[in-house]
C-alpha cells in the first residue's frame, strides 16, 4: 500500500514539474493573445482648452473639449487576413471623436490597426489606415505587448502617421503596483487636416488654400504594469 | 522499474494536458454590436 501511495506521489510530482515549464514556454506563447472581439470606450477631458475655429481661423479658449475614444475588434475582418497572413490577427476599429463644450463635434479621426494576436507585431493588409489614408505602422499602438520589457520600443502616431521610439525611463510604483514608465517625443511635424471638418462648407482643401498647415507636437507618457 | 512506469505516466499527463490545451485554443468570440461612440456614454 505505501509503495502504491509512493507511485502515485512520484507521478504526480513528475505531472506538477513537467507542467510548470510546459505551461510558461509551450502553452503561454500560444494561448495569450489579445482578444479579437475587445470593445472598449475612453473618455478624455480638457478643461480650458484652446480651439481653433476655422470659421474665423481664430483660437478662442473654452471650458471643456471631451475626447471619446472607442476601440472595437472586427472578428470577420481578423479572419479574412489570417488566412493570408498565416497568424493569428487581431483587427481594431477605433474612433476618436472630439466634442466641444456644446457637444458639437470639433473632430472625428477613424482608424484601422491590425497587429499579431499574440506578439502585437503590426501586420500588414489592405484597411490599415487613419482617417480614411492607409498607413503602415511599424510599431505598436494602444496596447502593450503581453511581458512588457524594460526596453525602448517603436510606438505608432496617428496625427503624425509615423513610428517614433518609445523609451523606457524607470521603474516606479503607482498605487502599490509596480510599473514601467515609457516616454515618447514626437518633435514639431505637419500634419494633415482631418477629413471630417466640424464647420459646414469647410473642407481640408479649402483651409489648406488659404494657406493655412497644421502642424502637431506632443509627449506621451505610460505607466505599463508588465 | 515501476518508478520509471510512474514518472512516464506523470510526464505524459502533463504533456496531454498542454497539448490539448493548446490545440483548444483561445475562443474568439463575435464582433460587439455596440457603435463607435460620438457621444460620451453613460457612466457604468
Amino acid at each position: 500500500m505505501r509503495r502504491k501511495a509512493g507511485l502515485i506521489l512520484l507521478a504526480l510530482a513528475v505531472f506538477c514539474t513537467a507542467l510548470s515549464p510546459l505551461l510558461r514556454w509551450y502553452a503561454f506563447p500560444r494561448l495569450a493573445e489579445v482578444p479579437a472581439n475587445q470593445y472598449q470606450d475612453m473618455v478624455l477631458q480638457a478643461r480650458n482648452a484652446t480651439l481653433l475655429d476655422y470659421g474665423t481661423m481664430t483660437s478662442r479658449t473654452v471650458p471643456e473639449v471631451t475626447i471619446v475614444q472607442t476601440l472595437k475588434g472586427d472578428v470577420e475582418a481578423g479572419k479574412k487576413i489570417e488566412k493570408s497572413a498565416g497568424r493569428d490577427v487581431v483587427v481594431w476599429d477605433g474612433l476618436s471623436y472630439v466634442q466641444g463644450p456644446d457637444g458639437k463635434m470639433v473632430s472625428r479621426i477613424p482608424e484601422r490597426y491590425i497587429f499579431d494576436a499574440h506578439t502585437q507585431e503590426p501586420v500588414h493588409a489592405t484597411g490599415e489606415s487613419v482617417d480614411g489614408d492607409p498607413v503602415r505602422r511599424d510599431g505598436i499602438e494602444f496596447k502593450w505587448p503581453f511581458l512588457t520589457q524594460k526596453r525602448d520600443y517603436e510606438y505608432f502616431d496617428a496625427q503624425a502617421r509615423i513610428t517614433a521610439p518609445i523609451h523606457y525611463k524607470a521603474t516606479r510604483t503607482f498605487r502599490g503596483v509596480k510599473v514601467y514608465h515609457f516616454e515618447q517625443t514626437i518633435p514639431w511635424t505637419k500634419v494633415p487636416f482631418p477629413k471630417a471638418m466640424p464647420v459646414r462648407g469647410i473642407t481640408p482643401e479649402s483651409v489648406a488654400k488659404t494657406g493655412t498647415t497644421r502642424w502637431y507636437t506632443t509627449v506621451r507618457r505610460f505607466w505599463v504594469e508588465p | 522499474m515501476r518508478a520509471l512506469i510512474a514518472a512516464g505516466i506523470g510526464l505524459a499527463a502533463a504533456l496531454a494536458l498542454v497539448f490539448t490545451l493548446t490545440a483548444l485554443g483561445a475562443p474568439t468570440g463575435k464582433t460587439s454590436p455596440k457603435p463607435l461612440l460620438t457621444t460620451v456614454p453613460s457612466h457604468p
